[in-house]
């Protein structure tokens, strides 16, 4: 809370002194505040999608030349006054980065940043070609009030902004955005609508480019496609965000105020060097300092992320682990997961070949089998990470479909990953609360939901920790803690205690038959079956993409068919 | 009816000049998944350096081709050596490195050329003929430069799968631990993909500039061009490059011909993001990948 | 340790990151010598190949072959010093041939050389003579292995190092794989295998990892039927059925 004031405070002077500069410097002192509040306010909506969201864009100097354009036309051809022309610009680019978010976000890595860069072309050479944005020869506006007017306008939306990320930052949105940029596919079984919140992320990163454009055009007067579109703002919004720390709240702002004064030093004494040095430097900064001023201490220290969620210990009570939505049977089925025929096939190679199964609340269900059987791949199955090529998968008493994994999730189907699938930058605490937040609407709730799941893993201890900190054993666990804090009806467990202590694995299976007997079906893959044995009520074994055999553990283990396939022949000789 | 079959020609033409300059763009991602944002930097810097040996040397193009090649592999070599071998190579952090840095790098490059030659259009001119067939005339550069890059192609594919040194490049694109466990000194490997993959930014930029004049910010549009290339087909895959160049080449000059050079020079583009979208693996998948 | 040790690990710890994975591992290799290291998954015996190969750094310890400590040698020159390895997921090149994985698994050695392993590789996996033009990905898992295997013979190495060769793999293809790893002389074999049986059939000696740290070593015939190994080995519960 103490941090919260401390930011607001400092944002607060920030501001001030802007608007004192503005109304007591000279010409010249005023220009450079514009410049500098510009250079933060692109930072800062850059760093919304290139860092908060992880999707580096080499375009998003596109809006800005948008909104340099759509504000030019509304105040000449509407005469609209200039602010207005100005929120019209942006909430033009952000509905507009609304379809193109959806289409260009399907992209990552170096596929989105140049597709990107690629879209900055095409609107410059749009704009090139048009008459009514004066072609190549460009635009005046008339500026009639003098440049303190528009410099304060630049602070104002500099603020604005910086407020925005502050608020993303500490609330629900923000977390699903780190969980985004650390793993889209942990963070969608996570129940995280992914390009919804990439997309948002985008519309907001494009607003602020397009007002600070519409800003830029008013306060020098003049806009053409050289200066609206150039490269150079593009680099310079990438340097800015990489010198003071990607992804961070004020690296944006310290690296747009740092670069932009020294942007301006350089274009005073070294005009035709100053892009080679702001090249070198983002070349450099890249190798040896990647998460920028940020990452030094002692200013990592006062700059790093605040933690999320606070610690209910009091909470702790039978009721906050809640029953599962599927205790009760729905339709009359007794299954609450079950799938027929399911087949998977990629290319020629058959992974999976027409597996049935079945689970009923509170079942616990071993699938077992040797590597390279086709347990993965049915999980995801299972859980729409990927489309079966054939068969049926009903669901909590109806057909499936085609839902997305967040949606499932959401549903009550949660699950964990073979290799362990942790959000680096997320603290224990938050990747439980991340999966909470999708169950449970109110942010208390989920809090409470998450102190009561990391008192029953016993990772009380961990919550404020990252997971690359912990032994890979308590990973797995915090990976089943975030599963069940989706509340899920079905919880599917994929090799949950490979790597784990005795210590470790009891402590699983505790928690595994609590969730059970709250009516969560549970459905774990081992790869041998002792760690899963004691808790098991039904297996099932897999080979070669089939089911060789079905029924209790002991039964199963006796079948002389899965001696064969599954423990090799050796094994005969021993259980005899 | 014959001036189809000149459009076709010359697109097809054109699809080698292409071709020529995203050979190593294409070569380096084979080898590093790394896609060097100052590819086209690197071809008019090459180009660039050719005309000055043109000027003030009376070079032609053809014999610039090796000057500059070497010259730009010994950058290239620089370039790998002291910048991206330092950033790792696994992991979403690493690529995200390596892209700002070679982000950086364009710019470095460009305007190193912005103060070396200045911001104007520059061209040699070369082979300035052209050969008639019935009522088709085909440039005489255009085709040099067409066949040059079927040449090199040629050399390329040969070398990479015909000698022990291309196999073990091959290799380390395939798999760096088994490379390595094979006594591959993978980071050496590494230094000689990239400065090979320069040194044919710079022979493509030296041959090319007697075609098309270029200017310090083409190279942007050439960075884009030749990944959209390599991205048309499958990224690596060298039979699907060829294609994608034809394809590219077509589509430029057509598209010049009937809806004009505004449209046109939009036209790379959208086919960029279309392929990223509807074809991200390429034309022809996995066949035929380094 | 012992002079005539070929491969000594003297008290090596080593992890990922902050987690630290290996605690204070000692064990020698005899040449000619058969070690298996066995244990559970997530026990450590893949990250100590990985430590033994220079694939991670040791925080503490060192690793000695035949008397020189490896410190910190690259990968490949480790492979060129006579550590023949078979990493995990097997790492072959899959789209070139057969014939082209074992060349490069001798890219160091003349052409004549390369002929005559060649041969030799063939001669001990008699199954990859009619493969020799096929694309090495589109070969079987244990067709995979045994070209696995056989690149890291082309290399001539005085130890080869097996990570689960077993993997994937059907019973019958596991047996002749071992059967014709004991065909083998020349070279000591370290293998990591969680598939025990068939790794405690084929070594002499045998250590047990258990979170990353040895538990127990014997000679292999010893450990077969010791209950410590089937509780190091599971973790917890059961086995198998009696």
């Amino acid at each position: 809370m103490t941090r919260l004031i401390i930011e607001i405070v400092v944002l607060a002077g920030l501001a001030l002194a802007g608007v004192m500069i503005a109304l007591g410097a000279n010409a010249y002192v005023v220009q450079l505040l514009f410049s500098t509040a510009l250079a933060v306010t692109l930072a800062v909506g850059w760093n919304l999608i290139g860092g908060m969201a992880g999707y580096v864009s080499f375009g998003q100097v596109a809006f800005f030349g948008l909104g340099a354009y759509a504000g030019a036309l509304a105040m000449l051809t509407w005469a609209l006054p200039w602010p207005l022309a100005i929120v019209l610009a942006a909430s033009l680019a952000a509905l507009l980065a609304w379809p193109l978010g959806r289409i260009m976000l399907r992209l990552s890595g170096i596929f989105f940043a140049l597709g990107m860069f690629g879209l900055a072309r095409v609107a410059q050479i749009i704009v090139n070609a048009l008459a009514i944005t004066g072609g190549p020869m460009g635009t005046s506006i008339p500026t009639a009030e003098g440049p303190a007017a528009t410099a304060m306008a630049m602070v104002a939306l500099a603020t604005g902004a910086v407020a925005l990320t502050m608020a993303i930052s500490r609330a629900r949105f923000g977390l699903r955005l780190a969980a985004l940029r650390d793993d889209a596919i942990a963070a969608a079984a996570a129940g995280v609508d992914t390009s919804r919140v990439k997309v948002m992320a985008f519309c907001a990163s494009a607003g602020l480019a397009a007002a600070a454009g519409a800003l830029y055009a008013r306060n020098v007067g003049y806009i053409d496609p050289a200066s609206g579109f150039a490269g150079t703002i593009e680099l310079q919004t990438v340097l800015m965000v990489l010198a003071g720390g990607i992804g961070t709240v004020w690296g944006p702002v310290l690296g747009g105020v740092l670069i932009s004064l020294l942007s301006t030093v350089l274009w005073a004494r070294f005009p035709t060097e100053q892009q080679i040095i702001l090249g070198a430097l983002t070349l450099v900064l890249a190798i040896a300092m990647p998460g920028g001023l940020a990452s030094i201490p002692p200013l990592s220290l006062w700059l790093r992320r605040p933690p999320l969620g606070v610690f209910k210990p009091t909470a702790f009570t039978p009721t906050a682990m809640e029953k599962a939505p599927a205790a009760v049977a729905v339709n009359g089925e007794s299954a609450v997961l079950a799938c027929r025929g399911l087949g998977k096939r990629f290319g020629g190679v058959v992974a999976v070949a027409g597996v049935d199964l079945a689970v009923a609340p509170g079942e616990i269900l071993a699938v077992i089998g040797p590597n390279g059987a086709g347990k993965s791949t049915l999980f995801d199955m299972l859980s729409a990470f990927s489309a079966p090529s054939s068969g049926e998968i009903r669901f909590r008493g109806a057909p499936r479909g085609t839902m997305p994994p967040h949606l499932l999730a959401r549903a009550g189907l949660a699950r964990t990953f073979q290799t362990s699938r942790l959000f680096p930058r997320l603290t224990v605490f938050e990747t439980v609360l991340l999966a909470a937040t999708s169950h449970h609407p109110r942010w208390r709730d989920a809090e409470q939901a998450t102190s009561a799941l990391l008192v029953a893993t016993d990772l009380v201890g961990d919550a404020e920790r990252f997971p690359d900190a912990l032994p890979p054993g308590r990973q797995r666990l915090l990976e089943i803690a975030r599963a069940l804090a989706l509340a899920p009806a079905v919880l599917l467990l994929d090799e949950a205690m490979a790597g784990m202590t005795v210590a470790e694995i009891a402590r699983v299976q505790a928690v595994l038959r609590a969730a059970a007997g709250r009516g969560t079906a549970i459905i774990a893959i081992e790869h041998v079956l002792p760690a899963i044995a004691p808790l098991a009520m039904r297996a099932l074994v897999l080979d070669n993409g089939q089911t060789i055999a079905e029924g209790a553990p002991d039964a199963v283990l006796a079948d002389p068919v899965v001696i064969e396939a599954y423990l090799g022949v050796d094994a005969m000789a021993l259980a005899s | 009816m014959a001036s189809i079959i000149a459009l076709v020609i010359l697109g097809l033409l054109w699809g080698g000049v292409y071709l020529l300059m995203a050979e190593g763009l294409n070569l380096i991602y084979g080898v590093m998944k790394v896609v060097n944002l100052a590819h086209g930097d690197l071809i008019v810097f090459g180009g660039l350096l050719g005309y000055s040996l043109f000027a003030h040397a009376g070079f032609t193009p053809i014999a610039a081709l090796l000057p500059v090649a070497l010259v730009l592999g010994a950058l290239g070599a620089v370039v790998q050596w002291g910048i991206l071998e330092r950033i790792p190579l696994v992991g979403a952090d690493g690529e995200l490195r390596t892209l700002l840095a070679t982000f950086g790098l364009s710019y470095v490059v460009s305007n190193t050329s912005f103060l070396l030659w200045g911001g104007q259009f520059q061209s040699i001119p070369f082979l300035q003929g052209a050969l008639r067939l019935g009522p088709i005339a085909i440039p005489e550069g255009l085709l040099a430069c067409s066949l040059a890059a079927f040449i090199a192609a040629l050399l390329v594919d040969f070398w990479l799968h015909r000698t022990l040194a291309g196999k073990a490049l091959r290799a380390t694109a395939q798999s760096p631990l088994g490379a390595a466990s094979c006594g591959l000194e993978i980071r050496r490997i590494r230094i000689i993909a990239f400065a090979l993959g320069t040194a044919m930014a710079g022979g493509a930029g030296a041959l090319v500039i007697a075609l098309v004049p270029f200017q310090i910010s083409s190279g942007g549009d050439l960075t884009v061009q030749s990944f959209t290339l390599i991205a048309l087909g499958g990224l690596g895959n060298y039979l699907g490059a060829w294609i994608a160049a034809e394809i590219l080449g077509l589509a430029e000059v057509l598209s010049q011909y009937y809806l004009g050079p505004d449209i046109a020079s939009a036209i790379i583009y959208l086919l960029f993001i279309a392929v990223l979208l509807f074809r991200p693996q390429g034309l022809l998948g996995r066949l035929g990948r380094v | 340790m012992s002079a005539d040790a070929l491969l000594e690990v003297a008290s090596i710890s080593a992890g990922y990151r902050r987690v630290v994975i290996l605690r204070g591992i000692n064990f020698t290799l005899a040449p000619g010598e058969r070690l298996a290291v066995i244990g559970a998954n997530g026990a450590g015996k893949t990250t100590l190949l990985r430590a033994i190969m220079g694939q991670i750094p040791l925080s503490a310890g060192q690793i000695r072959l035949a008397g020189e400590g490896l410190d910190s040698a690259s990968i490949a020159a480790r492979a060129r010093a006579g550590l023949g390895y078979c990493p995990e997921g097997r790492q072959l090149f899959p789209m070139m041939s057969v014939a082209e994985n074992l060349e490069l698994g001798a890219a160091g050695a003349g052409a004549a050389a390369r002929m005559r392993r060649r041969e030799a590789v063939l001669e001990i996996f008699p199954r990859l003579q009619p493969l020799l033009g096929r694309a090495a990905g589109l070969l079987s898992g244990g067709e995979q292995q045994m070209v696995a295997i056989g690149r890291a013979l082309m290399g001539e190495p005085r130890i080869l190092l097996l990570d689960e060769p077993s993997t994937g793999l059907a019973p019958r293809i596991v047996h002749e794989l071992y059967a014709a790893l004991a065909r083998l002389s020349a070279v000591a074999i370290l293998v990591v295998e969680q598939n025990a049986r068939a790794a405690l059939r084929f070594a002499d000696r045998a250590i047990v990892l258990a979170d990353g740290a040895i538990v127990a070593a014997a000679p292999a015939a010893e450990l077969r039927d010791d209950p410590l190994v089937v509780s190091a080995y599971v973790g917890a519960g059961r086995l198998a059925p009696a």
